[in-house]
C-alpha cells in the first residue's frame, strides 16, 4: 500500500532557496530520507521551493485568477513530500511520526489511489 | 440541597467516574460479557446522577446506584435494539440485585475483565488500549496518538474487540489453575506495554497524554492489589516505579536536551519511589519464584543502586540480560544484552550478538538496534559509525534524542 507523507513545516524554517545547509534540520531531514531509502519503502518524494514562489491558478465563473503565493495562507506550508510503500497505515504513521516536521510543523498522511 | 452540597454531589459522581469505573464496567458487563453495552448504560448512569445527585442528595451506596440505574439503561438500551421485551429479564436481574452480595465480591470483577481483555484471542496490538479504556475509561481519541494508531482506527479495532468478547463469550471467569500463569503474564506484558508507549510518548505529546504511563501504573496498581502475593506482579510495580521514579533526570532542565540513563543526576531521581521499588522486589524475591518483570527490576535496581554507590556494576546487569536473552532470544533482549556488554567493556562480543541478527528484517526499523550498533563501533574504534548514528538518528521519533544521536555524527 503506498502512502503520501505530506511535510508541513513553518514558513520561517524553509531552507533559502539552493542552499539547503542554511536548514537547521538539513542533517534530520538527510538521515530520515536515507533511513527510508534502506529500509526498502521508499517510492519517490521531492523537497519544493518556499511557498512564496507558489503560483496559484483557479477558474471561476470561466474567468482564470492567478495568485502569487500558495492557494491557501496558513501558518505552516507543504514543503516537500514522500511516497512509501509500506504494509498498512499504522506503519505509515511510524514514519511520520519520525519526520523532522512533526515537532513544529505537520505531517499528513494519505492513502495513495491504487491504479 | 444549598450550592455547596450541589457541589459536593457532582464532585461525588466525578470521583466515582474517576476510581469506580473499571469496577462498574466489570460488575455491569460480568452476566453478558457486553463491554461496550455497559459502556454506553454506565455513561447513561452518570449523566443521570450529574442530574439528580445535586437536587436529591447523595445516595447511600453511590457506586451501587450507579449499577441498578446502568443496568436499567442497559436492559432499556437492549430493548430498542432488538424490540424484544425483556421484562422478564429485568426482573430477574433487579432481584439478583437485591439478593447478591453487592460491594463484597469474592474477588474484585475487574481481575476477570482485566483477563478477558488480555485474552490470547484478542488482537496484541489492541490489548493494551482495551484495558485502558474499560478499567480506566481513557477514551480512544486521547490514546490514539500514544499508540501511533489513527483515533478512527483505534476506535474500530476497540469495538471489534469488545464484540468479539460478547459474542465468543470469553471467559469473565478467573483462568484455572493449569493457565493461571501465562494469563497473568500476558496481563502483565499487556499493561507494561502501555506503560513504555506512554513513557517514550512522555516527551512528544502533550501533558494530558503524558499521563498515560500513570494510568498504566494506576492499572498495576490495582492489580496489585487484587494479586498481591504474585511474585511477576510485584516484579513488574517494581520495575515501573525505578523507571517512574526517574522521570525528572531524562532531561536536561534548561536546554531539554535527551540525556543517557548512564549520565542522569541520580540526584534528581525520585528517592521515595525507588525506594518503595527496592521494597517490592525484595519482597517479589521472597516468593521464591523468579521472572521476567523481576530480572528486568533487578536490572533498574543496579542502575538505582549508582544513587548509592556512585558506579553501575555492568557485570550483574550483563548476567541478568544473559538470563532473559536465553529465556527469549528476541531482536529486543538481543540488544539489550549487546549494549550491556559493550558497557562491561566487550565490544566484540556484544558486536558478535549483533551481527547474529543482522539478517532479522525486524531490525530495520528498530531504532535501539542502530544505536547500539554505532556505540559498539565507535568503541571498536576501527570503522566509522556515521552511517549508524544517523540511521538511529532517522528512526527516532522523539526529537530531543534525534538531536542528541545527530550530534554524535561528527
Amino acid at each position: 500500500m503506498q502512502y503520501m507523507i505530506c511535510n508541513y513545516v513553518r514558513a520561517n524554517e524553509f531552507a533559502t532557496a539552493g542552499r539547503p545547509e542554511t536548514d537547521a534540520d538539513g542533517p534530520a531531514w538527510g538521515a530520515y530520507t536515507k533511513a527510508m531509502i534502506d529500509a526498502g519503502i521508499m517510492v519517490g518524494g521531492n523537497a519544493l521551493h518556499p511557498s512564496d514562489t507558489a503560483t496559484t491558478l483557479r477558474i471561476r465563473d470561466g474567468q482564470r485568477e492567478l495568485v502569487d503565493g500558495p492557494y491557501a495562507e496558513t501558518k505552516e506550508q507543504l514543503g516537500g513530500y514522500y511516497i512509501i510503500d509500506v504494509p498498512d497505515l499504522d506503519t505509515a504513521l511510524e514514519w511520520a511520526a519520525r519526520n523532522p516536521a512533526a515537532p513544529t510543523g505537520a505531517v499528513e498522511v494519505r492513502p495513495v489511489v491504487a491504479m | 440541597m444549598n450550592a455547596a452540597e450541589q457541589q459536593e454531589a457532582r464532585w461525588a459522581v466525578e470521583n466515582a467516574a474517576r476510581t469506580s469505573y473499571g469496577r462498574l464496567i466489570a460488575i455491569i458487563a460480568q452476566r453478558t460479557h457486553d463491554i461496550a453495552g455497559a459502556e454506553d448504560a454506565l455513561s447513561q448512569a452518570f449523566a443521570k446522577a450529574l442530574e439528580t445527585w445535586p437536587e436529591r442528595g447523595l445516595p447511600d451506596n453511590p457506586d451501587g446506584w450507579l449499577v441498578t440505574t446502568a443496568r436499567r439503561f442497559a436492559v432499556g438500551n437492549a430493548r430498542r435494539e432488538t424490540l424484544l421485551f425483556v421484562h422478564e429479564d429485568h426482573i430477574r436481574m433487579l432481584n439478583e440485585e437485591r439478593t447478591s452480595a453487592y460491594g463484597a465480591p469474592e474477588t474484585d470483577p475487574r481481575l476477570s475483565l482485566m483477563f478477558a481483555c488480555s485474552h490470547p484471542s484478542i488482537d496484541t496490538k489492541v490489548r493494551a488500549p482495551l484495558i485502558l479504556q474499560v478499567v480506566l475509561g481513557i477514551d480512544a481519541k486521547r490514546m490514539a496518538p500514544v499508540f501511533l494508531i489513527s483515533p478512527n482506527t483505534l476506535g474500530q479495532r476497540l469495538a471489534r474487540a469488545k464484540t468479539k468478547i460478547r459474542d465468543a463469550s470469553l471467559p469473565f471467569d478467573l483462568p484455572d489453575q493449569d493457565g493461571w500463569r501465562t494469563r497473568v503474564d500476558g496481563l502483565l506484558g499487556t499493561i507494561y506495554a502501555a506503560y513504555t508507549l506512554g513513557w517514550d510518548a512522555e516527551f512528544t505529546s502533550d501533558n494530558t497524554l503524558r499521563a498515560l504511563s500513570h494510568e498504566a501504573l494506576t492499572l498495576t496498581g490495582i492489580l496489585k492489589s487484587l494479586l498481591p502475593d504474585d511474585p511477576e506482579v510485584l516484579g513488574l510495580f517494581s520495575l515501573m516505579l525505578f523507571t517512574h521514579g526517574r522521570r525528572l533526570a531524562r532531561r536536561n532542565g534548561k536546554t531539554g536536551a535527551f540525556v543517557p540513563l548512564s549520565e542522569q543526576n541520580a540526584a534528581l531521581w525520585n528517592e521515595a519511589m525507588i525506594a518503595q521499588a527496592e521494597v517490592l522486589l525484595r519482597r517479589a524475591g521472597t516468593l521464591n519464584a523468579p521472572g521476567r518483570f523481576q530480572l528486568e527490576a533487578a536490572i533498574q535496581a543496579v542502575h538505582a543502586n549508582r544513587r548509592r554507590t556512585g558506579r553501575t556494576d555492568w557485570a550483574q546487569i550483563r548476567s541478568f540480560h544473559e538470563i532473559l536473552h536465553d529465556d527469549l532470544p528476541t531482536i529486543g533482549s538481543t540488544v539489550a544484552l549487546a549494549s550491556s556488554m559493550m558497557h562491561d567493556g566487550d565490544p566484540e562480543g556484544a558486536l558478535r550478538h549483533l551481527d547474529a541478527i543482522a539478517d532479522n528484517g525486524g531490525i530495520g526499523s528498530y531504532q535501539p538496534y542502530w544505536a547500539t550498533r554505532a556505540h559498539i563501533i565507535e568503541a571498536i574504534g576501527e570503522q566509522p559509525a556515521t552511517d549508524l548514528w544517523q540511521r538511529a538518528a532517522a528512526l527516532s521519533n522523539d526529537p530531543a534524542l534525534r538531536a542528541y544521536l545527530l550530534a554524535k555524527v561528527k
